[in-house]
This record gives structure tokens, C-alpha cells and sequence, in this order.
């Protein structure tokens, strides 16, 4: 059974690769690079004389908002610039996550390269060992761009190095300092000012209802227990959800709940407290607000629909007719709901010891696995030098936010930085950057902020609310654990530990914020079970991993 | 077909093939199908004893083979009970829902007074089949969902809401009862088939002797179709461990996969999304097909003990 399912899902595959690139394949077989006119060291010129000469095949997953990489205004100016003829051949995310095996597996059809790669370290490891993807660090002279990179930013070389001293793959890196800080809690003030009006409210007044309020979590049960009951988008109806969010997604989680009980808690349940790796998810403190917050659960103060909906779900409650949004966890109301000046944002909530924290996450800013490059690849030096050129500021900035001309300015502004374009009526600031970049492989530090790029407004905004309602409130000594490096043996043990690890953890937490919380025997269980599974090795590979981290 | 003619053939055994030369031509395609494509993959399997990544070829003379490694990390993983009791329960009470399900409407529409009656019935009932797995899933949230038709009905009389993919216990009902309603129809027709074989003499004389209709059912139609229902039943035994992991997938989520993680769906997470650990894959795979083989030939035994019929 399993047998013939991987044998067709692999013949769809093969169709789908044959299909797409049929006859596009690298027709570079023969030509040296010398009679190509191959030339690396001049940023800006071609890197081949002239068209038609080199094509490369790429897969790629895409964003389904995304147009093809093919029609991308982006990478037809790249061909434009360079000469290199690139085949993009897109498929969509969640194809790509469970295709990712069969495409390694389909040794006849490689593509030259894979965009979007994703990839562990234990992938990393797995084919790099069996010499199916190039060692990139070999071709660094041919990288201008990032070879200057890794000479400033050494940590950025140490991320990527693989424990035998190579680089794989090449980096994503995004730093704005908001990654860490992935929730904003969200109140709708209107109704709020309709229940002090009503009298229901005596705790607050209308000059309160302002952003950077603080609410103690009585208070803000109080709230929503009244957002439950009365009919307070006046449908008629009993619809209105007093608190949202996606359970375990990476932005607008449950993790500031926990973190109001003095747990700085993440999705990965792991973080880092005055230089110790820490596993939250054992800590007696999270069985207290695991129960406290399946009370919210049970009374419908917490919409059920947050264990199971997608992101995508969660956006379209908020965009109703009738608002039904009393509170929610976000980056940012206005990709939730269609009113977002009714809503304010609220500092953490102060929680029933007067603690007032929040976690931490471990999305990391510079992230490895993003581009691989197989040892088959004709002519490598032209595919990586091609792609160097997205380590360029200016291209970079187009990549992860859309090409000038239809998101930034052609003309720069005075201080000869991009500027972005309004954003056309009837699309969200997301909708229209996810049409038009591809994202990906980028180098913007915190310096190109400066230089190169304005940021977003809305990624300005965000940084504001995260410096006045977030940033003051971490838990003291919490840091997110950085992108460290792994040995072949530590990565071997985890790949065994981690899966069922999180799975474990993810289950009964889901189970226990459903039925009404935990008993101190399950917790006890829970806690035994969890060392049987390994949670104490992983830690302590965890924590020497992080130490090595600290010691380079 | 071939069996019949060799019993009225009255030549040797020595000239039997030649002279069916054809009939046995005829049984060639279905042989090459089952070779290609049900034994020659089956190779494969040698990856549950290796340490298998997915670029690796399965028969190359570098493999690392391990042993018996992958099933040993199978059997001590903290999950193995749970996958095998979810498997396991899901699958027994599916049969013990399905088995006799599609046999009592065979009776009953064999049994209708109105023949056009009973064939618009049949239709009515063997519809659902033709639906598709995921359409058929889009339809349980669509009817069940925390927002969907039965939420909203208990919400407009006033009464709590049931949240069906969260709970779970609701997991195995709704999968069971979605499943048998799709295919109870579709099953009964090999029974229909079988009844209609019956000799309708049979029937006449037992009205002569006034026979009720309940008393003609348990003591013509049934045993008259039972050499089938006993095949079948050897043959859903012989199944019993496995269950497709599509639709188990699309129903589960974190809330309810305590008891929807079953073999199928976690040789699914383990093989093709994450790391692809496709020798762990193959082993707890293959671990599922011995249990099956095993569990055949029981039930094959059995039958071949308390009646004549049995596969071999």
C-alpha cells in the first residue's frame, strides 16, 4: 500500500518536473566558462556575455499569493542585468513540505538548485555527506556580495559552518529586532467604552481606553466574561469571540498568557534564562496558568476554534460584517480586523502574583537551509555568482518587499534611500508584498535600515508598540536562543528526541486547556514521561550547543 | 471457470493446458499486473533494516544496513501503545459497524414486495461512494464544524455548542458512522448479488408451508449468501490493522490525536513530511503488514475449522 502510493506520488513528481522544465534543462554542458564570458568581480555588469547562452532550473515553493517566479518583475530585470537565464519552477509550500523527500529521492530529475529550501541541519548533514549538494564555501571568490558579508559579520560564517567546516546553504538575513517579540494583545475599546458606559465596568474609565493600557488578569476576565454574555456587536446574536489567537503559530500565540504566570514562554516551550537553556513547558507554573486558562476555555472566554484554525481562518473572523473580535493576540490589528482604530494595544497583562513578563521567541534573524545547489549543477560558478546578486542591498530590499517600479519609487529620496510606493486600494500591505516578492535569500542588517531601505510603515509601527508594550516587560534574564550549530552526534540524538518531545508536550497541553486542565497526577505522569522520551539529554545537547555558541 | 471445464474433461492432465491454451491467456494480463506492480515493488522493504535517506539507492552495496534497529525504536517508542490500541480500536469497531451493516440492508431490500422499490433504494444508497475522501471530510466540517450546521442549530435552541474535532471521543463515531454511511450501500451489492443466485422455488415452497418473511430470511436467504459473508470475513480480518491514512489525517487535529494517531497516519509523518525517515517508515510499515498476514491466516484456520469455506 505504502509502497504503490510513494511509487505514484513519485511518477507525479517526475511528471511535474518533466513537465516544467522539459527541454529548459542546463544547456550549458561544454562551454567553459571562458568562452561564455563569464565575469564575477563587476557587481552591476552581466555575468555572461550574452543571452541564451546559460539557463539554470530552480525549484522553488511559493506563497499562494505569489505570482510565478517566471512573470516576477524582480527576476526578469535579473535576467535583464546579468544575462542568466533562470527557470523558476514553482511549487506551492505545503506541496513542497511533504514532495521535499521524493524530490531528493528523484535522482534523474534534480533541479539545479532549490529556492526556499528549508532545510535542517540534519538534511544538511544527511546529503552533503553523500555529495548530492555542493559545498558553496568552495565558490566564495565567485560571491562578492556575500564573501564581503561573511569577512564583516563572522557570527553570520559560524551559523552556517556544518560541523565538517563547509557551507551549504546560504542565509536569510532580516534584522529589525521584531522576530523575538512575535504577540501584541489587542482590545476593542468601543465595546469596552459601551460596558463603562452601561455601568457593567467600574475599574476603568474612558480616558484609560487608550494603547499601553495595563489590565491585571481578573480585570481582563471581567472583560471578556461581559464580551461573552451581552450582545455586544448588537446582531442580535450570541457570536462574539472574547479572546483569539492560533495556538502554537509563530505570531499572535498563547505564549504572553503563560507568560503573565511567570513562565517566559515560546512555541518551542524552550528559552533561554540567565545563560541556562530552560524547558518551560515542566515548570509547576505552567500546570498553574495551564489550568487557569482552561477555565477560559470551558466558560468560551478563549475561542475553541484557535486549537484547530489556520491562520488564514483566524484572519477572516475578523473581517466579518459584524465584528466579533472582543480581544486578540497579533503582530498588528490591521491584517485582522477591518476597524482597527476601534481596537488599542495593551501592555502585558499583570498576572494574579502582580507579575507582569513576556516571553521570548526563537525565530531566528539569521536563518540557515534557504538555498542549496546540487554537485551536478553545470557550471556552478555562474548559478552562485547570479545569486550572490541578491546579497545586494538594493536587490535584496526588492526581493523581500517587491521591485521598483511597482512597490518602491524609481527615484530615490534625498538621502538616496528606496521609497515605497502607497499600496493600491482594495489590498493589504501584506497581500501586495507577498504578490510581488518572492522573499527568500536577503542580506538586510541593521544597517541597511539606515542606508539602503525605509522600512515598512508597518513594520515602523510595529517596532514602536513592541519598544512601549513589549520590550520593557521581558522576563528578566530571558533571551532567545540563538541559531547555534549542532555536532553529527547531537544532531542524530535530537532528530530521535524532538519529534516526539514536541508532539508529547503539544498533545496533552491541547488536551488540557480543552477538558478543563490537569490533575497533579497526570502533571507527574506528564512530568516522567517526558524524561523517558529525553528531554533531559536534549537539554543538556541544547545547552552545550549554546555554550560552544558563546565560547566562539 | 477453468475448474468447471476440468471436471467434465475427461482427457489427461498432460494435454489439460494445451488444450485451454486460451483460457489460460486470458488470466496472463492480471498475473503481469500483480507481478509489476504488488510483488516487484515489494523489494523495497529491505529499507526497513537499513538507515535509509532519501537519496540513497535501495539495493546499493554501500547501504548501512542496521539490523533490526529501526523496529526496536519503533517498539520503545513512548507512542507504540497508543498507536496500537488507536489502530486497533478504530479498526474494530469500523467492522463491528460495517460488517453486519451492509448484510442486514442486503436482506431487507432483497426482501422488499416492490422490485422498483428496491432498486431506487439501492441507488440512493450506493450515491455516497462515488463522493471523494476530501469532499466527503469538507462535508464533516462543513456539518459538524466548531461553526458549522450542527453547532449552529444547538446554538440557535439555547443549547451548548459540541465542538466535534476537538473532542476526543467524538473522533472515532463520526469517523466510523461517516464512513459506513458513505459505504454500507456500495458493500451490499456483492451481497444482492449473491441473493439473487437464490432459487426462488425456495421461497414459494416455504410460502406454501407458511413461512413469515423473517423465518424465509434466516433460513434461505442467509444461508444462501453465507459462503460469502464468510470469504468477506476472512478477508476483513485479514485488513483489520490496516486503514488508509488519508482520511485520518484530514480529520485530525492536535485536540483529537490521542486517539487519531494511528499507524498509518504517523508512518505518513515519519516517511514523507519532516526529515523523511523512510527505513523507520518502511519498519513500523512492515511491522503492520505481519500483523495482518498474521491475523489472515488465524481467521483463515478458523474458517476451514467450523465451515468448508477459507481462501486456501
Amino acid at each position: 500500500m505504502k509502497k504503490k502510493i510513494g511509487l505514484s506520488a513519485l511518477l507525479i513528481v517526475m511528471s511535474l518536473l518533466s513537465s516544467c522544465g522539459g527541454g529548459n534543462q542546463t544547456s550549458t554542458s561544454g562551454d567553459d566558462l571562458e568562452s561564455l564570458g563569464y565575469q564575477y568581480l563587476d557587481t552591476s555588469a552581466p555575468i555572461v556575455a550574452t543571452k541564451n547562452t546559460v539557463s539554470y532550473r530552480i525549484l522553488s515553493s511559493k506563497n499562494a499569493l505569489a505570482e510565478n517566479y517566471n512573470d516576477m518583475l524582480i527576476f526578469k530585470n535579473l535576467y535583464d542585468s546579468t544575462n542568466v537565464n533562470v527557470n523558476w519552477d514553482n511549487i506551492s509550500e505545503s506541496a513542497y513540505a511533504a514532495r521535499k523527500n521524493l524530490i531528493m529521492s528523484d535522482k534523474a530529475n534534480y533541479p539545479d538548485a532549490i529556492y526556499h529550501a528549508g532545510f535542517s541541519d540534519k538534511e544538511i548533514i544527511q546529503y552533503s555527506t553523500k555529495k548530492v549538494i555542493l559545498p558553496i564555501d568552495k565558490y566564495l571568490d565567485n560571491m562578492p556580495n556575500f564573501k564581503a558579508i561573511l569577512e564583516r559579520r563572522p557570527d553570520i560564517r559560524r551559523i552556517l559552518e556544518s560541523p565538517d567546516g563547509h557551507i551549504y546553504s546560504l542565509p536569510r538575513v532580516e534584522e529589525m529586532g521584531l522576530l523575538a517579540y512575535p504577540n501584541l494583545l489587542f482590545l476593542n475599546k468601543v465595546w469596552v467604552k459601551d460596558l463603562i458606559n452601561s455601568g457593567d465596568i467600574d475599574f476603568l474609565t474612558e480616558e484609560d481606553l487608550k494603547d499601553g493600557l495595563s489590565l491585571s488578569l481578573t480585570d481582563f476576565e471581567k472583560i471578556l466574561t461581559l464580551f461573552k454574555t451581552k450582545d455586544m456587536n448588537k446582531n442580535g446574536r450570541n457570536d462574539e469571540i472574547p479572546l483569539s489567537f492560533v495556538f502554537q503559530n509563530w505570531q499572535g500565540n498563547q505564549s504572553d498568557l503563560y507568560a503573565a504566570f511567570g513562565v517566559p514562554e515560546n512555541t518551542d516551550h524552550r528559552t533561554i534564562i540567565n545563560e541556562k537553556v530552560v524547558f518551560t513547558a515542566v515548570d509547576d507554573k505552567f500546570k498553574e496558568a495551564t489550568n487557569y486558562y482552561a477555565n477560559w476555555v470551558t466558560k468560551g472566554l478563549i475561542d475553541k476554534e484557535v486549537f484547530s484554525q489556520s491562520q488564514d481562518a483566524f484572519l477572516a473572523k475578523g473581517k466579518a460584517s459584524d465584528q466579533r473580535l472582543g480581544s486578540f493576540y497579533w503582530w498588528e490589528s490591521e491584517t485582522v480586523v477591518k476597524n482597527p482604530e476601534d481596537y488599542i494595544c495593551l501592555d502585558p497583562l499583570i498576572g494574579l502574583n502582580g507579575e507582569q513578563y513576556v516571553g521570548v521567541a526563537n525565530n531566528p534573524e539569521i536563518s540557515k537551509g534557504n538555498f542549496v545547489i546540487f554537485s551536478k549543477t553545470k557550471n556552478p560558478e555562474i548559478l552562485l555568482t547570479y545569486i550572490d546578486r541578491f546579497y545586494d542591498p538594493v536587490i535584496s530590499a526588492q526581493i523581500n518587499y517587491g521591485p521598483i517600479g511597482i512597490v518602491y519609487e524609481e527615484e530615490l529620496d534625498d538621502k538616496g534611500m528606496l521609497v515605497q510606493k502607497p499600496i493600491p486600494e482594495g489590498l493589504t500591505a501584506d497581500e501586495f508584498r507577498l504578490k510581488n516578492a518572492p522573499l527568500g535569500l536577503i542580506y538586510l542588517s541593521y544597517n541597511e535600515w539606515e542606508t539602503v531601505v525605509h522600512m515598512e510603515p508597518r513594520a515602523k509601527l510595529r517596532i514602536e508598540r513592541l519598544d512601549q508594550f513589549v520590550k520593557p516587560y521581558v522576563y528578566p534574564g530571558a533571551k532567545p536562543i540563538p541559531p547555534v550549530s549542532y555536532t553529527l552526534a547531537e544532531i542524530n540524538k535530537l532528530a530521535t528526541i524532538e519529534l516526539n518531545l514536541y508532539d508529547y508536550v503539544n498533545q496533552n497541553l491541547t488536551n488540557w486547556l480543552l477538558q478543563g486542565g490537569v490533575s497533579d497526577s497526570a502533571w507527574n505522569n506528564y512530568k516522567a514521561q517526558l524524561n523517558n522520551i529525553g528531554l533531559n539529554e536534549a537539554l543538556s545537547i541544547y545547552q552545550a550547543a549554546y555554550d560552544r555558541y558563546k565560547a566562539d | 471457470m477453468e475448474q468447471g471445464l476440468i471436471e467434465y474433461n475427461p482427457k489427461k492432465k498432460k494435454n489439460r493446458f494445451l488444450r485451454h491454451y486460451q483460457l489460460f491467456l486470458l488470466i496472463v494480463p492480471a498475473l503481469i499486473f500483480v507481478f509489476i506492480f504488488n510483488y516487484l515493488p515489494m523489494y523495497g522493504i529491505v529499507i526497513a533494516f537499513q538507515d535509509f535517506s532519501p537519496v540513497d539507492d535501495i539495493l546499493s552495496p554501500n547501504a548501512n544496513w542496521i539490523g533490526f534497529a529501526n523496529f526496536t525504536r519503533f517498539f520503545n517508542d513512548y507512542r507504540f501503545a497508543t498507536l496500537f490500541k488507536n489502530t486497533f480500536l478504530l479498526c474494530i469497531y469500523g467492522f463491528l459497524v460495517g460488517f453486519p451493516l451492509p448484510i442486514i440492508v442486503a436482506l431487507l431490500l432483497n426482501s422488499l414486495k416492490s422490485k422498483k422499490m428496491s432498486e431506487r433504494l439501492q441507488t440512493i444508497f450506493y450515491a455516497p461512494h462515488f463522493i471523494s475522501l476530501v469532499v466527503l471530510v469538507g462535508m464533516l466540517y462543513l456539518f459538524f464544524g466548531e461553526y458549522g450546521l450542527v453547532n449552529n442549530l444547538l446554538t440557535y435552541l439555547n443549547l451548548n455548542k459540541y465542538s466535534f474535532f476537538l473532542e476526543p471521543d467524538a473522533f472515532r463515531p463520526l469517523y466510523i458512522l461517516s464512513s459506513n454511511w458513505q459505504d454500507f450501500g456500495w458493500s451490499s451489492i456483492i451481497y444482492l448479488a449473491a441473493l439473487s443466485g437464490v432459487d426462488p422455488q425456495l421461497h414459494e415452497a416455504a410460502i406454501m408451508d407458511g413461512a413469515s418473511r423473517l423465518k424465509r430470511i434466516l433460513h434461505i436467504d442467509l444461508p444462501a449468501i453465507f459462503p460469502t459473508i464468510s470469504v468477506l470475513l476472512i478477508l476483513s480480518i485479514g485488513n483489520l490493522m490496516s486503514v488508509g491514512y488519508e482520511k485520518v489525517i484530514l480529520m485530525q487535529t492536535t485536540a483529537n490525536s490521542s486517539v487519531s494517531e494511528i499507524i498509518a497516519t504517523y508512518v505518513y509523518k515519519i516517511g514523507f513530511v519532516g526529515s523523511g525517515e523512510y527505513g523507520y517508515a518502511t519498519a513500523i510499515g512492515l511491522f503492520n503488514s505481519v500483523i495482518n498476514v498474521v491475523l489472515l491466516i488465524i481467521a483463515n484456520i478458523l474458517a476451514r475449522k467450523f465451515s468448508n469455506n477459507s481462501l486456501w
